[in-house]
This record gives C-alpha cells, sequence and structure tokens, in this order.
C-alpha cells in the first residue's frame, strides 16, 4: 500500500486512467459491433454512397481493428467525437451545449436532496425509538422506491396541471436572456431580470424533486444509521463529561464524525442522479445531455449515443477520484 | 460537607430480561480534599457503573433506583456538582478528528468564556502539568501512544476544575512504567491541588500505591471499605483474603499461584443469600439464606456473616 | 432454517413487502384470466378516464389509452412481464456473478486478477449508460435488452461474493477441511458457500427492483420492449405524448410499479436489518 500521500493521489489517477482506457475500449469495442456496415448505422437516412466513403476514410472503417482503434483514440485526444450526421453537427458541439443544463439539474438536485436528505437523518437519529424516528425511516424507503417514471409524471401533473404552473424546458423562450455562465438560474439574475428567474425557478423545481427525492431517502437512511452509530462511541461520553452544550456536543463531535463517511460513496449519488436523469429530462423536455441521449436513441444516432456514454463515464471516473482524494485532506487519520 | 458521599445506591440497567440490579445498596465516603479512593473488583462486580454514577454520567438504558450520590452536599444529578471522569480507553475517549489542542482548548472556550487565543494557551499550560510537550497541541489523537493519550485526558480532566475525579481503570492497558508514570500524575494532582479522586480497578497491588481508603466490590456489592493499611495488614472479608492471597509475592514461595475456584455471578443470577457464598471457603448454612448486613470495624465496615 | 425463516417474517417491513407482493401477483393473475380485454385490443373508445363503463362485464378500470386499449388489463400483464424479467435478470447476474466471486475469491492470485480486472473494466461505466450502450448495439427488443442488464450487474455480485469468501478462506474450518483432503468443489460447495448466501439473498432482492426499474427505463426510451407489448416504461412513454388530455395511462402503470419496487425494497430492507449485527446491544458492558 502506499507509504505517504502523494503516492496514494498518484496511484489513484493511475487507476482513473485506467478506468478511462477501460471505457474507451468498450465503447469502441460496442461502436464496432454493430451488425452491417457500421458506416451505414452511423450515417442512417443520410447513408448515400458519397458519405459512406468518407465516413469509411474518417475513421479507417477499412483498416484493421488495432489501426480503427489507434484513430479513435488520436481523434479522442484532440476532443474529437465524431460527427453526427444525423443531427448535422459535430458530437463535441452537441454534448458542450447540453451539458451546462445538465450541471445545473443534478447540482440543484444534490443540494435538495443533502438539505433534505441529511436533516431529517439526524432529527431521526436524535428522535430515535420514536415515533418520528419510525414515520422518517417508512418514509426514506418510500421514497427512494419512488422510480423516475412515477414521480417525473406525478409532479409534472401536479405542478402543471394541478397548480398551472409552468413546465417544461428550462425558461420561457419570450425572456431573451444574455448567457454568461450557461447556469439559467445564475444567468437570469446576472440579468437583473427578476420576472426571467422566476419562471427558470417554477421550471427547475419539478424535475429537480423528481432527481431529488429518492436521493433524499437513501441520505436519510444513511445519516441517520451513521449518527447513531456515532452517538454511542466513547468521545462522545468524554464530551458529555465535558459538559459541554448539546449543541456543540451534536456539531463539533457527533456529526463531523457521523457525516464523513458519507462523503466518500459520492460517487454513488453521483451513479444514482445518472440513472434518473435521462428520464426525468426526458418527461420533463429539459434540454440536457439526458434528453439528447433520448433523442439519439430515438434516432439511432449511434454517435452521439457513444459520445455522450463516453463523456458521461468520464465525468463519473473523474468525480470518484476526486471525492477519493478530497478525502485524504479532510480525515487526519489517513493524513498523518 | 463531604467530598463524596454515597448512600445506599442501587442501580439497574436494561438488559434482554427487564431491570437487573447492577449496583446493590452501596455506602461509600470520601472525607479530606486529598483522598484518594479506590474501589476494586473483578470485571462484572459493577464498578464502574458506580463510577458513572458518581459522575453523573449513566446511560439511558440505567437508572439509579434508590439512594443518593452527593458531592459536597450536591447531588450528581442536579448538575451543580462538578465531576470529572478518566476513561479506561483513551483512544475511543478522544475526538479523532479533533486536534488535542482543540479538545482541551474547548473546555476553557465553553465554560471560562475566553477567546480561542487564550484558550489555547492555558492549553498548553495544561499539557505542561501533565508532561507533555507544547507541541502536542497540534496532533491527533492517532499520533499519540497510549500514555500520552491517557496524559491528554487528565490534562482535559484538570481543566474543568472539578470537585471530584472519578478515574476508571486508566493504566490498566498501558505498560509498567508508563502505568507509574501515570499514577503519579494522577496521585500529584490529588494531592497538590486538592481534589479528591476515586480510583477504580482490578489490580489490588496497584491500589496499595496510591489509595488512602478501599472498598472491595464483588457481585454489585462494597463487601470492605477499609482504611488501606488496615485492610493489607488485617483483610477481614474472605474474598478480600482470597484477592491478596492470590497476589505473586517475592518473598513466600509458593508452587503455583493461588486462585480463587469458581466464577463471579452474573448480574439478574445473583445466588440467595451472601452473593460470594458459592465460592466462600468459610460459609455456613446462614450464609446460603441470609444476606449479610453491614458491620462496622473502626472507620470501614464489612458485609460477612462472620463478623456479626 | 425454518426457525430463522419464523424470525425473519417478525420484521414488518417484510411482512408489508410480501403483503403487497401477494395482493399484486393476485391481482395480476386475476386480470390474466378473467379480464374480458386483451392487452393489445384497440378500440375507438380511446382516451376515457378511469371508471368509465364499457359494454363488457368490466368498467375500464383506470381508463383507456391513446389507442382504446384498457389501462387496468395491461398495467397488471406488465407486471408480470416486468416482474419476470427483474427475476430473469437477477437470476442470471447473480449466477454468473456467484460463480465468478467463488472461484476468484477462492483460487486467488492471477485468476483472481484477471477476473476483477475484468469487473473493474466493466463498472468504469455507470450501469445505466452501459446498459443504454449495450441495448443500442445489440437492437431494441427486450432479450437484448435483459441481457444488457445482466452484463451491467454481474460485477455487483461477483465482488460481493468474493470479499465473503475471502474473509472466510482463512478460517480454521476451511484450513481443516483442506487438511481432511476435501476437494476444493466440496470446500467450496460446503463450507464457504454458505456463508455467501444470506448477503448474496438480500442484494439480490434489492437489485430485482433496480433490474424493474432498469428494463422500464430502457423501454421508456425506446430500447427495450416494443409495441404492442404491455410493458410499465413503453405505456409510460406512449402516454406522456398526451399527458395534457389524459393522465391516467402515464400515472397508474407508473403507480403499479412504484408498489411494485417498494415491497422489493422493503422485503430486502427488512433483510439486510435482521441479517445486521442482530438487536444491536446499546448496552454498556459491566465493570
Amino acid at each position: 500500500m502506499a507509504k505517504n500521500i502523494f503516492q496514494y493521489i498518484f496511484y489513484r489517477i493511475l487507476q482513473s486512467i485506467f478506468s478511462i482506457f477501460s471505457a474507451i475500449v468498450i465503447v469502441f469495442i460496442l461502436s464496432r459491433v454493430l451488425p452491417g456496415n457500421p458506416a451505414v448505422a452511423i450515417l442512417g437516412p443520410k447513408a448515400t454512397q458519397e458519405n459512406i466513403e468518407r465516413v469509411t476514410r474518417e475513421w479507417g472503417l477499412d483498416k484493421s481493428y488495432l489501426e480503427q482503434f489507434m484513430i479513435y483514440i488520436s481523434r479522442l485526444l484532440r476532443g474529437d467525437l465524431g460527427d453526427s450526421y444525423i443531427m448535422g453537427y459535430s458530437v463535441s458541439r452537441l454534448i458542450a451545449e447540453r451539458l451546462p443544463a445538465s450541471f445545473e439539474l443534478v447540482i440543484v438536485a444534490f443540494i435538495i436532496s443533502l438539505v433534505l436528505g441529511i436533516s431529517l437523518g439526524i432529527l431521526a437519529a436524535r428522535k430515535h425509538e420514536t415515533k418520528v424516528d419510525l414515520i422518517l425511516t417508512s418514509l426514506s424507503v418510500l421514497s427512494f422506491s419512488f422510480p423516475a417514471l412515477l414521480l417525473g409524471v406525478l409532479l409534472l401533473l401536479f405542478f402543471g396541471i394541478s397548480l398551472g404552473l409552468p413546465v417544461g424546458g428550462r425558461i420561457d423562450p419570450k425572456y431573451s436572456i444574455r448567457i454568461y455562465t450557461g447556469f439559467i438560474l445564475l444567468d437570469t439574475l446576472l440579468n437583473g431580470n427578476l420576472s426571467a428567474f422566476l419562471d427558470a425557478f417554477m421550471r427547475i423545481i419539478p424535475p429537480a424533486l423528481t432527481l431529488a427525492i429518492p436521493l433524499a431517502g437513501l441520505l436519510l437512511k444513511l445519516s441517520r444509521n451513521s449518527v447513531l452509530e456515532v452517538m454511542t462511541q466513547d468521545f462522545v461520553r468524554t464530551a458529555k463529561m465535558k459538559k459541554l452544550s448539546e449543541k456543540v456536543i451534536m456539531y463539533r463531535h457527533v456529526l463531523r464524525n457521523a457525516l464523513l463517511p458519507i462523503i466518500t460513496i459520492a460517487g454513488l449519488y453521483f451513479a444514482v442522479l445518472v440513472t434518473g436523469d435521462i428520464v426525468v429530462e426526458t418527461i420533463f423536455a429539459w434540454p440536457g445531455l439526458g434528453r439528447l441521449i433520448w433523442e439519439a436513441v430515438t434516432l439511432r444516432d449511434y454517435m452521439v449515443i457513444q459520445g455522450s456514454v463516453l463523456v458521461v463515464s468520464i465525468i463519473y471516473i473523474a468525480v470518484n477520484a476526486v471525492v477519493d482524494i478530497l478525502y485524504l485532506y479532510i480525515d487526519p487519520r489517513i493524513r498523518g | 460537607m463531604k467530598p463524596l458521599e454515597v448512600k445506599k445506591l442501587t442501580v439497574e440497567y436494561m438488559m434482554y430480561r427487564g431491570w437487573v440490579e447492577v449496583v446493590s445498596n452501596a455506602d461509600l465516603e470520601i472525607n479530606e480534599r486529598d483522598e484518594i479512593l479506590a474501589i476494586v473488583g473483578e470485571s462484572g462486580c459493577g464498578k464502574t457503573t458506580l463510577g458513572l454514577t458518581i459522575a453523573g454520567l449513566l446511560p439511558s438504558n440505567a437508572r439509579v433506583v434508590h439512594g443518593y450520590v452527593k458531592v459536597f452536599g450536591k447531588d450528581v444529578n442536579s448538575g451543580s456538582a462538578k465531576v470529572a471522569m478518566i476513561f479506561q480507553d483513551a483512544l475511543t475517549s478522544l475526538n479523532p478528528l479533533l486536534t488535542v489542542g482543540d479538545q482541551i482548548a474547548e473546555i476553557y472556550i465553553h465554560h471560562f468564556a475566553m477567546s480561542k487565543k487564550e484558550a489555547f494557551e492555558e492549553a498548553m499550560k495544561r499539557l505542561a502539568e501533565v508532561g507533555l510537550q507544547a507541541s502536542f497541541i497540534n496532533k491527533y489523537p492517532h499520533e499519540l501512544s497510549g500514555g500520552q493519550r491517557q496524559r491528554v485526558l487528565i490534562a482535559m480532566v484538570i481543566a474543568l476544575r472539578p470537585e471530584l475525579i472519578v478515574a476508571d481503570e486508566p493504566t490498566t492497558a498501558l505498560d509498567v512504567t508508563t502505568q507509574a508514570k501515570v499514577l503519579n500524575l494522577l496521585k500529584s494532582i490529588v494531592k497538590g491541588k486538592g481534589i479528591p479522586m476515586v480510583y477504580i480497578t482490578h489490580d489490588l497491588a496497584l491500589v496499595a500505591h496510591i489509595a488512602d481508603k478501599i472498598a472491595v466490590m464483588y457481585a454489585g456489592q462494597v463487601v470492605e471499605y477499609r482504611e488501606k493499611l488496615a485492610l493489607f495488614k488485617d483483610p477481614l472479608h474472605l474474598y478480600t483474603q482470597a484477592l491478596l492471597s492470590s497476589l505473586p509475592r517475592v518473598d513466600v514461595e509458593l508452587s503455583e499461584l493461588r486462585t480463587i475456584r469458581g466464577e463471579p455471578p452474573v448480574p439478574g443470577n445473583f445466588p440467595k443469600g451472601c452473593r460470594f457464598s458459592p465460592r466462600c471457603p468459610k460459609a455456613f448454612s446462614r450464609c446460603f439464606v441470609e444476606e449479610p448486613r453491614i458491620k462496622n470495624v473502626g472507620n470501614g465496615y464489612v458485609r460477612c456473616h462472620l463478623y456479626e | 432454517m425454518a426457525k430463522a425463516f419464523r424470525e425473519l417474517l417478525m420484521v414488518k417491513r417484510v411482512i408489508y413487502g410480501i403483503a403487497i407482493l401477494t395482493l399484486l401477483t393476485a391481482l395480476s393473475l386475476y386480470v390474466i384470466l378473467f379480464s374480458p380485454f386483451e392487452y393489445d385490443q384497440i378500440s375507438y373508445n380511446v382516451r376515457l378516464p378511469p371508471l368509465t363503463r364499457s359494454d363488457t362485464t368490466w368498467p375500464y378500470i383506470f381508463g383507456t389509452d391513446n389507442l382504446g386499449r384498457d389501462v387496468f388489463t395491461r398495467t397488471f400483464y406488465a407486471f408480470i412481464l416486468d416482474v419476470s424479467c427483474g427475476l430473469a435478470i437477477v437470476t442470471l447476474s447473480g449466477l454468473v456473478g456467484l460463480v465468478i466471486g467463488l472461484i476468484s475469491g477462492y483460487l486467488g492470485g492471477f485468476v483472481d486478477l484477471i477476473l476483477m480486472r475484468l469487473m473493474d473494466i466493466v463498472i468504469s461505466i455507470p450501469g445505466f449508460m452501459l446498459a443504454i450502450a449495450i441495448a443500442a448495439v445489440l437492437g431494441s427488443n427486450i432479450v437484448n435488452a435483459i441481457l444488457a442488464v445482466v452484463i451491467v450487474t454481474i460485477p455487483i455480485y461477483a465482488r460481493l461474493v468474493r470479499s465473503v469468501v475471502l474473509s472466510v478462506k482463512e478460517s480454521l474450518f476451511v484450513l481443516a477441511a483442506k487438511e481432511a483432503g476435501l476437494s476444493d468443489v466440496r470446500i467450496v460447495t460446503r463450507h464457504i458457500l454458505p456463508h455467501a448466501i444470506p448477503i448474496f439473498i438480500t442484494q439480490a432482492t434489492m437489485e430485482l427492483s433496480n433490474a424493474i426499474i432498469y428494463i422500464a427505463a430502457l423501454s421508456f426510451i425506446g430500447l427495450g420492449a416494443q409495441e404492442p407489448t404491455p410493458e410499465w416504461g413503453l405505456m409510460i412513454s406512449m402516454a406522456r405524448r398526451y399527458i395534457r388530455e389524459a393522465w391516467w395511462p402515464a400515472l397508474f402503470p407508473g403507480l403499479v410499479m412504484f408498489l411494485t419496487v417498494l415491497s422489493f425494497n422493503l422485503i430486502g430492507d427488512g433483510l439486510r436489518d435482521y441479517l445486521d449485527p442482530k438487536k444491536r446491544l446499546s448496552f454498556r458492558v459491566l465493570g
């Protein structure tokens, strides 16, 4: 095992590179496993003789698999994910356009689930073995079981039809907003357009909630269990012996130790969010990466599908690595 | 006002089968400010529970059935009594995510309204008092040795400026030389600062070094309570005698160590009559039927039918 | 074993889960036997709201969809379909993962290295993404979707079983069995496997609900079941287009799906808590 922190970081990054490489290999293999001529599959309805020849040349489809892989990797390293003939843009451009929308949605959802899940989990732990705890624990199993397919539809109906609020899309097209960050919530504020901000806010809440609720349920259970475990540990007794206030004991001693291990499975949260995101974006017509994937599947656009899968995988691997390394800095036991 | 007064204390724990008595009718006291009362007994005899009760730290699954504990006239559960406790396992008793300095200074910030700077300065003084260098202030518990951690706990206890200290087997996990250092440190605190101490241990030999008075516990009861010299010179209870005779001695030739036959009873399964009777070499008919009452002997007492 | 079963049933969650499941299964069987509608029976009675009378012995309990089909009937046919798919997925990937985990953990060395590297490669891509990629390439039908999910979930079982094997491998009775000359296969099946089974079953139960969600999600985006197959995800996907005119074809399949997933989660959750350090003691050691 690594002897010091720098060695560990090095190995961890090495591991990530291996994972990214694996992902690339898998995506490549899948792209060549398509029945029939890959060029035809890629082009779809645009499969003219001219286009087929062009694509074959571009990707070296007449050459050996190893050569094809080399071409693939070299293009990848240049940030070139290929071109989507079906949608008419380069894949990288399509993905880059859609990413901010997904980011914004996922981040808002994550924040909501963190706040909701952890605060309720702490509450459940403090009211351990009472009715409140029972209700909250049941709620957590319930909310974790809500598939996006149901919850999304429910919230769409509730917000859209029952409440009559605007749903679908990120913002009413009647507003023209200058893009600064790509995050509409921020951009509307930066534009000074408050009604636009409210409109965007109302539209992001239903999809964000759909993503957040299952995750919040999971976080509730995890934080509750973690807090309960830490509360029985000796150093909490020491803190009580020191006659520190309830508040200090809870925040400084219990929570700090209880919430730390929850950070470590951030990768899991990411995976949960990604799984729900595609469905959510489709239901709410949210113009993000998830919806792009749905469109690509509908149009049988393999270039976009593969490019998207690759990009999401790389982000996933990177997030995992960053969290692991960050944890090293937070936990003094490992730092030393 | 007596530093410590324990009267007819009975404590129960909630276990599978319901509430089980773990400490029965304990009577103890400390009369002087610089006195050390040792509570000696095997594992499971109730000494830790007694210690926790004195410190006011009973967990929620335990309760005091009757009796009381008063420190300088104040009931320990009222919140006005200042009792600090040193725990056996120093590693788990310290927060692994906070530095030593943080954990000592927070006492000053919280109780004495000091600023962070002042609190840390005081913390460094405490470290010096327990024989640790100032550089320890930024270290984390896992970076220290067992003896050093125990000293950090002691520094915290001093910082609290308590009226009474309860020490629960603080040296059990340490090697002999470190043991001696910590013991001496504790003794100097008691004698030097005039803070009375209850010292809990299973090691009767260790007790000889530091105790002024000794209470021997067996199966939840205090079976003998004497001044140290009196106890060692003339142990009355058969259990005390057995404990003493099982100590390895340099001056007497023994082919093998004497042990006490049998096992101590488990709470909830205490035998009828005298709880030690099944293992007592001098038990007679009355012992198996009737619980012996306290018989005063000099400044202490013994709980045994042989002396009634 | 029987005693453990009885104790398990005392966990309330498990009872609720089994109850819901039994209810849904019974309903589904009843629908299949007695429903006057076929699952693909198109009619002119389009988008009728729930509980509208029909000219058969049953009303349209959940209403009709865009093609005039009875949503109630389709929803419960879909129950049978989706749950079967889930069971197939869990069984296949579970067995393969179990075997890989056993072999990898027991043999160790090079075999372990290769197998685990293989597993690592598979999980380098988030599950759902990989399932989409595989299903897209294989072709859009439900069998391919099942295959895709199987591939994606094998590593979960493999790693789980492997870690159990590793922890048990060095224990006394295994070493004793080796000394006694028992064959490897014997040792693994008789002595090591029983330790892995409880955790395996718990995981499998939770994975069952995941599998159902995966299949529904894949079908929802178009990669799994195809029309006119009654499948929850597909039904919701089709219904989504006219949701403003008729909310019931989108809602009810999701609702029944939720109840199904919930029941499996309850059972799995109860199982997991049951197997945990049982009845954790908050009682302090006496001293």
